[in-house]
């Protein structure tokens, strides 16, 4: 069942080895509709009573939206003003820590006069959830964010490259500008530039907790879910979901961002 | 350290355990006295709506002002669930029953397609939980899904109907920040309950 699915997606990055050409459909509002596809998670989760065909399916995605590019410092401000809540003075203890848009000199001032199209960062899943519910959107949910990136196999190499450049990297103070090259589906940055959050963030994380010292998660996960990986090699795909598993949602850090999703158009 | 290390450090527990490593990163408590308004780190700021079993909607913030011991998960749950229920009720066994009144047990069922308030009623009755002292909450999916996040709950469904998710029991103060909180079913009552009973002798 795996082995069928690779194939098929290794046989369409070479119908497609360049996302070039391609009819790339972008709103008005700035998000790409994404089609309806296969997708082959990363992180397999599965009952104990599932079988293993069910556990190493392909997982159908429905046609969705998603921004093409992280929201940046400028539109976060437009929210800002319309949304004084959500500002750094009246924020919430609950809904983000004391890191919360820490590069923002005051409530309506986003860093310096560079900053306008960076990503915004330092913002925890609330503010960010809290942004996307503004524009009548969600946060992308973990799948259909792979699912953009995973970009129906086009440019996997290129992905896998630049994710390791990216990792490499000192941890700047400020994360480059948004506009980066448009992957086949005509998204931008999703690698790069900042990690971002996913509406279902928390359904990767484990308890971590060191009470539980058997190290397993039958104790803390009703179900006692069993997980493996589609590819040991996709070191990447590891960084993801680890950090993923890292976050809490009154999080917030330097280069964690987000982008909002919708419905299919 | 710099985030991305942790996030390397994180990874390597990953591939090495096959479970990511959580960061430690306590939430914020501020203790401000504001009576009208929660405090800031308090839960009472989600606005979700919730539907008691008894079919009557509950703003979250209706819990306040008792000390509430929470928990979510699912009535169909037939591992997990029932452990986190009983972990509850030993609590409760092991409090005065004067102590037990002044104390609210909340359960918020993740299970918003099937756990409507009629199936709430019927698994408190089975289970025998005091409607005096015991709510059993049905929301939707936004308002499962925020509880979730500020609880710290991981959860995700399991593709057979049901949903994996973390085994938390909170100890929320009457202004509704978290005092304390169980993780795992293994795991001891004890300092929950001394946290719980050291609370309401503040409150006498």
């Amino acid at each position: 069942m795996h082995g069928a699915v690779a194939i098929a997606v290794g046989t369409l990055a070479l119908v497609a080895p360049l996302a070039v050409g391609l009819a790339v459909e972008l709103n008005s509002d700035g998000m790409i509709a994404l089609p309806a596809g296969l997708y082959m998670p990363f992180l397999r989760v599965r009952a104990l009573n599932a079988s293993n065909a069910d556990a190493t399916a392909a997982r159908r995605i429905d046609a969705f939206r998603l921004d093409a590019e992280p929201v940046t410092n400028a539109q976060f401000l437009d929210f800002l003003i319309a949304h004084p809540q959500w500002r750094k003075s009246r924020i919430r203890a609950l809904f983000a820590d004391d890191r919360y848009l820490k590069r923002w000199p005051s409530d309506l001032e986003p860093a310096d006069a560079g900053a306008r199209d960076e990503p915004v960062t330092n913002v925890s899943w609330f503010a960010a959830e809290a942004y996307c519910k503004a524009r009548g959107l969600r946060l992308p949910t973990t799948e259909q964010w792979e699912y953009a990136l995973a970009d129906e196999g086009r440019g996997r190499e290129t992905v896998r490259a630049r994710s390791l450049e990216w990792f490499a990297e000192p941890n700047g103070a400020h994360p480059p500008s948004v506009g980066g090259p448009p992957n086949g589906f005509g998204v931008r940055d999703m690698v790069g530039l900042v990690w971002e959050w996913t509406l279902d963030f928390a359904a990767y994380a484990r308890t971590g907790e060191s009470r539980d010292s058997d190290g397993k998660d039958s104790a803390n996960f009703c179900g006692g879910a069993a997980a493996g990986v589609a590819d040991a090699t996709d070191y990447p795909a590891f960084m993801r979901y680890s950090m993923r598993a890292s976050l809490k949602a009154d999080y917030t850090a330097d280069n964690l961002g987000f982008r909002c999703a919708g419905g299919a158009p | 350290m710099s985030h991305r290390l942790l996030f390397v450090a994180a990874a390597a527990a990953l591939v090495a355990f096959g479970s990511g490593a959580a960061c430690a990163h306590d939430m914020q408590h501020m203790t401000m006295d504001a009576p009208a308004e929660p405090t800031s780190a308090s839960l009472y700021n989600l606005e979700s709506k919730w539907t008691n079993q008894d079919g009557a909607s509950v703003p979250l913030g209706a819990l306040g002002g008792k000390p509430v011991v929470a928990a979510m998960g699912y009535t169909s749950c037939k591992d997990m669930c029932p452990a986190i229920v009983a972990n509850m009720m030993w609590i409760e066994r092991h409090m005065s029953e004067d102590a037990a009144r002044r104390v609210t047990f909340a359960f918020f069922s993740i299970d918003s397609a099937v756990d409507t308030p009629a199936k709430l009623k019927v698994y408190a009755d089975e289970h025998g939980l005091d409607p005096g002292s015991w709510t059993l909450f049905h929301g939707d999916d936004d308002a499962v899904r925020e509880l979730a996040a500020a609880l710290g709950v991981g959860y995700r469904p399991d593709g057979l109907g049901g949903f994996d998710h973390a085994a938390v029991i909170s100890l929320i103060d009457d202004k509704g920040e978290i005092v304390v909180q169980q993780r795992g079913t293994q795991a001891s009552s004890d300092e929950l309950l001394a946290a719980l009973n050291s609370l309401l002798e503040k409150r006498n």
